[in-house]
């Protein structure tokens, strides 16, 4: 993917883009508000990773200046407010997703993948398929080989947000927020407890387990190689 | 800072003030006086005229205007003294007597400046005259000079220089006198604060005990002055918390990576090392988070994100959450909530209180017993109860667990920086939410009681002083 990173902490941009173009990506830093407006409206990316605390220039500025000028690109806003003012502003703003500095690399990689793929997710699909995993949005039924799974409304939300982002990793936090909409971290097991039970309703009886664990990031669910 | 600039001084304003009023009340009284004194002599001259003019028109009926011509001859000379003038004219103009030189033939009342000849001398008089008409179409002037005039007006201009010097003196001074009481008062205000400034921050404005305006501003500016110390001094107690309670992660993080290094970070132990480091600074990472989050919440005097919150949905969702959490542990997690039910409010920070509330008591629940969320309305209110079976928070601590930083000894050995209730309390006081803390015998309630719902809500939240913290029931 093409991704413009705009970024003033020279270390964090370094940091991010690396980590980006290790994955793959090309990757476009700047480090003003006023350039990152320039080469998000002037050339076509897949993901601009904004930050929003920027000198001169602010990211919530830029951002509504680049919806203005009519680029749809999905914007991941870096912010290190992690207020519900701060949050609904920038997604006022036109942001797709958002993400409170510190954060881990695997964090902003997991999110930006998602963002990528956001487009093809917008066709409205009635099946999901991962493997022989079938969710069927219209009945709201799940199928493991055939067999039906009984799923809580939990289960299948947590479910169904895994299957729209098959094969890529989806973190503790993208978890919480756009299954239990906790916009913050729970002290407790919440996810583990859930997963676990998710897993053992999905891949027990199965011979080859569809949901994984990716140490120190999250979950990711894919049908065996 | 103090300035001797006199016009900048109150106390100089308020004493021109008071002389300035002062002196034009006086004016206004002897301008009044002069008009009617004015008036009143201004009558006696036109009387005095018409009686001379009543005795000249006898002398034309007694002796014609031969005698009128004697008369004025006679009385001119004696009445010089009375500063009373004559002069006579026939038809055509021609002086038949009288010493008035220059007047106008016109008849009627005249106040004017004539020239008037007393024993071959000219002078320039004002008088107060009338002119008539003698039955043989001769005419008649008779003037008198208002001598009294300058005596009055003198007279009124030695009273009105002694009033104005008696204004000045007597207002300055009473002014000044009354001013200076005034300002001593403000003037100790003002070095109050300057102590205060100066980092005296015990220091305070004093009473006189008179209960008037300047004693109920002393008594109000004590009080912001104790709640400031107040927060200062809570301030200073949550920064040296935050120190205190920084300090062991931090050194635990430092000798983590000391171990690290020790090792070599190619090694299984430094690896292990290096991971402990990091859990341990995303630790410190989040209390400061936490610190940061109720700051926020604290800020937050708008209630401009304030929306429809389905409160019912919102447990349900949260009983799904956590139940399977709890049966994983061994513990129960009972609920009773009627549905349908919505309150105003911030979403994502009811939902964090309400969160935060279960998982502390989740964590003091023992194994077996449950933890019973319910959601009723009593007497027009909305109400949440988390109640657990633990060891429950004892009479005199429901106060403090609030507080930032807070732990009992209880519950020293538990994960947990001391946060989590200091934010429950400042997204409840945000919504008007009364937080009470009851004995459940055994185990704690938690009891939310929500402000009763008015129309704009939203607004009257913003307003609502800081929520009962009842630890008696």
């Amino acid at each position: 993917m093409k991704i413009l990173v705009v970024e003033d902490d020279i270390d964090t941009l370094t940091y991010v883009a690396r980590g980006l173009g290790q994955l793959g990506h090309t990757v476009d830093k700047v480090d003003t508000g006023g350039e990152g407006l320039h080469m998000a409206t002037n050339s076509p990316y897949d993901v601009i990773v904004l930050d929003r605390m920027l000198p001169e220039l602010d990211g919530v500025t830029i951002l509504k200046n680049i919806r203005i000028a009519g680029v749809k690109t999905p914007v991941l806003f870096l912010t290190a407010l992690d207020g519900v003012n701060e949050r609904v502003e920038g997604l006022d703003a036109g942001a797709d997703d958002y993400l409170v500095k510190p954060f881990a690399f695997s964090e902003l990689a997991a999110r930006v993948h998602a963002l990528g793929r956001r487009p093809v997710l917008a066709k409205v699909e009635p099946v999901l398929k991962v493997g022989d995993l079938e969710m069927d949005l219209r009945r709201r039924q799940v199928r493991r080989a055939g067999r039906v799974v009984e799923l809580q409304p939990q289960e299948f939300k947590l479910l169904e947000y895994m299957m729209r982002n098959a094969g890529d990793v989806v973190t503790r936090t993208m978890l919480l927020e756009h299954v239990w909409d906790f916009h913050f971290d729970p002290k407790t097991k919440i996810i583990e407890t859930h997963m676990s039970r998710l897993r053992s309703k999905i891949d027990r009886d199965a011979d080859t387990p569809l949901i994984h664990t990716v140490r120190g990031a999250g979950y990711s669910i894919h049908a065996p190689d | 800072m103090r300035r001797i600039d006199a016009f900048r001084s109150t106390g100089v304003r308020f004493t021109l003030l008071y002389v300035a009023l002062y002196l034009l009340s006086t004016i206004i009284l002897l301008a009044t006086l002069y008009l009617i004194e004015v008036r009143t002599l201004d009558q006696d001259v036109r009387e005095q005229v018409d009686a001379r003019i009543e005795e000249l028109e006898d002398a034309y009926r007694f002796g014609g205007i031969g005698q009128v011509i004697d008369d004025i001859e006679i009385k001119g000379r004696s009445h010089v003294k009375l500063r009373t003038f004559y002069r006579l004219t026939d038809g055509q103009g021609n002086v038949l007597a009288g010493s008035l030189l220059d007047v106008p033939n016109s008849v009627g009342d005249h106040n004017m400046s004539v020239v008037v000849n007393t024993q071959g001398v000219n002078e320039q008089i004002e008088i107060v005259a009338r002119t008539v008409t003698v039955p043989n179409g001769a005419i008649l002037t008779v003037g008198v000079e208002p001598v009294w005039r300058e005596a009055i007006n003198s007279l009124f201009t030695r009273a009105a220089l002694g009033t104005l010097a008696g204004a000045v003196l007597l207002g300055g001074g009473i002014g000044a006198l009354m001013t200076r009481r005034f300002l001593s008062r403000i003037n100790d205000i003002t070095s109050t604060v300057i102590d205060i400034m100066g980092g005296q921050l015990d220091s305070r404005v004093d009473a006189r005990g008179t209960h008037d305006e300047l004693d109920r501003l002393a008594a109000s500016l004590n009080a912001m002055l104790d709640r400031i110390d107040f927060l200062v001094t809570e301030t200073r107690e949550v920064t040296n918390n935050v120190a205190h309670d920084l300090r062991t992660p931090l050194s635990r993080l430092s000798r983590r990576l000391e171990e690290a290094r020790d090792a070599g970070t190619d090694t299984i132990e430094g690896a292990q090392a290096l991971d402990l480091a990091i859990e341990e600074s995303a630790g410190i990472l989040e209390t400061f988070n936490a610190i940061l989050s109720i700051a926020q919440v604290e800020g937050a005097m708008s209630a401009k994100t304030f929306s429809p919150v389905a409160l019912s949905d919102m447990l349900g969702t949260l009983s799904e959450a956590y139940g399977p959490l709890a049966e994983e542990e061994g513990r129960r997690f009972e609920t009773d909530i009627p549905p349908g039910i919505e309150v105003r409010g911030d979403r994502a920070l009811i939902l964090q209180m309400l969160s935060n509330l279960i998982e502390n008591a989740m964590k003091h629940t023992p194994e077996g017993t449950p933890v019973r969320l319910r959601l009723e309305r009593t007497g027009g209110r909305l109400r949440i109860t988390i109640e657990d079976r633990g060891i429950g928070i004892p009479a005199e601590s429901r106060d403090r667990v609030f507080d930032r930083f807070v732990r009992l000894e209880a519950s020293r050995t538990t994960p947990g920086n001391g946060l989590g209730l200091s934010l429950v309390a400042a997204i409840a006081k945000l919504h008007n939410i009364r937080l009470t803390l009851e004995d459940a015998g055994p185990g704690l309630r938690v009891v939310l009681t929500f402000p009763k719902a008015a129309p704009d809500q939203a607004e009257a939240l913003v307003k609502a002083p800081r929520p009962v913290q009842d630890s008696t029931a």
